[in-house]
């Protein structure tokens, strides 16, 4: 190819250096082939995109027109447990009971009175022994009536 | 694009656009191949093809050597066992080597205008957008890297017959 350089030296040269082919290391094939690919690539894409939105739409079509629904939700309630009783002291009752088994098995016992249990449990020490109420201020006394009027060991 | 047309692109131009990238990066066949491929994906294809390919295997030639400066050793064990930059010569009546040599001793505005022109068909017009300036800069560029060329190669001045007045 020859340049606008009215040169005849220049010209001369530049048909010289034409004529030398260049060396290429291009692979036509796997050009080729490259670019097959870049090409189906590139149509992939905008498919991929169409079919995702076209799926999207729809399901939001679907669930925009679709009829109100009750939701029916069984709910399962536990019965709250029964409140417990309140724990009674063992001890003092195991004392009444002994003692009321004593009462009824010994020879010279009264005979069972119905009435005896609300009794005792309602009479106080006092007055059994005939004083007028709060008249014992003896801590001792005191500690002992507490004792025999709840059960409770000393 | 379809394929006979880049086939033929490939043809023409695969050979001077590897000559063209190989002035930066160790590796033009990889510049030139993505180029194409490149071309292939794009949806509009460019007006002017030839001068496309040019612009984007100059750009990507530059980019490479970019990266390539950091193996600079390696580059130099490399360029020693280089592929020859032409063809061996027949009746050319240049050396390929010593052309190559030549070429590669200019500067590089102007062997980059001297390859675009002379191997690439680009016009100086097309050569200005690739490069960038104006076309009278670019024939400048050309006709000084051809002047010192004549000078390495030492051409022989052609046969000038003068008539006799």
């Amino acid at each position: 190819m020859s340049g606008p350089t009215h040169d005849p030296e220049l010209t001369a040269l530049e048909d010289a250096l034409v004529r030398l082919a260049p060396a290429s290391g291009v692979n036509r094939d796997a050009l080729m082939f490259r670019a097959g690919q870049a090409s189906v690539r590139r149509r992939a894409w905008p498919i991929a995109a169409v079919a995702s939105t076209l799926t999207a739409a729809g399901l939001a079509a679907v669930l925009l027109l679709r009829p109100p629904t009750v939701l029916e939700r069984v709910v399962l309630v536990e019965p709250s447990p029964a409140p417990t009783a309140p724990q009674q002291d063992d001890s003092a009752a195991d004392y009444l009971r002994l003692r009321d088994r004593l009462e009824r098995e010994s020879d010279d016992a009264p005979p069972p009175n119905p009435a005896a249990p609300a009794l005792r449990r309602t009479i106080p020490l006092d007055a059994l022994l005939g004083l007028p109420p709060d008249a014992v201020t003896d801590p001792w006394i005191t500690s002992r009536k507490a004792s025999f009027q709840s059960g409770d060991p000393l | 694009m379809g394929p006979e047309l880049l086939g033929r692109l490939i043809e023409r131009h695969a050979a001077a656009l590897v000559l063209y990238a190989r002035q930066w990066c160790a590796a033009p066949e990889d510049v030139v191949q993505d180029a194409f491929v490149k071309l292939v994906g794009q949806a509009v294809p460019p007006e002017h093809v030839v001068a496309w390919l040019y612009r984007v295997v100059r750009n990507a030639a530059l980019s490479a050597a970019r990266g390539d400066r950091r193996r600079r050793r390696h580059e130099t064990a490399v360029a020693a066992q280089a592929p020859a930059w032409f063809v061996a010569p027949d009746t050319t009546g240049l050396d390929a080597r010593e052309a190559a040599a030549a070429l590669q001793s200019l500067p590089p505005e102007e062997r980059e205008v001297i390859v675009a022109h002379l191997w690439g068909g680009l016009t100086f017009e097309q050569i200005a957008q690739v490069v960038g300036g104006s076309s009278s800069t670019a024939h400048r560029r050309y006709v000084a890297g051809l002047n010192a060329l004549r000078e390495r190669l030492k051409v022989p001045c052609p046969d000038r017959r003068t008539t006799p007045n």
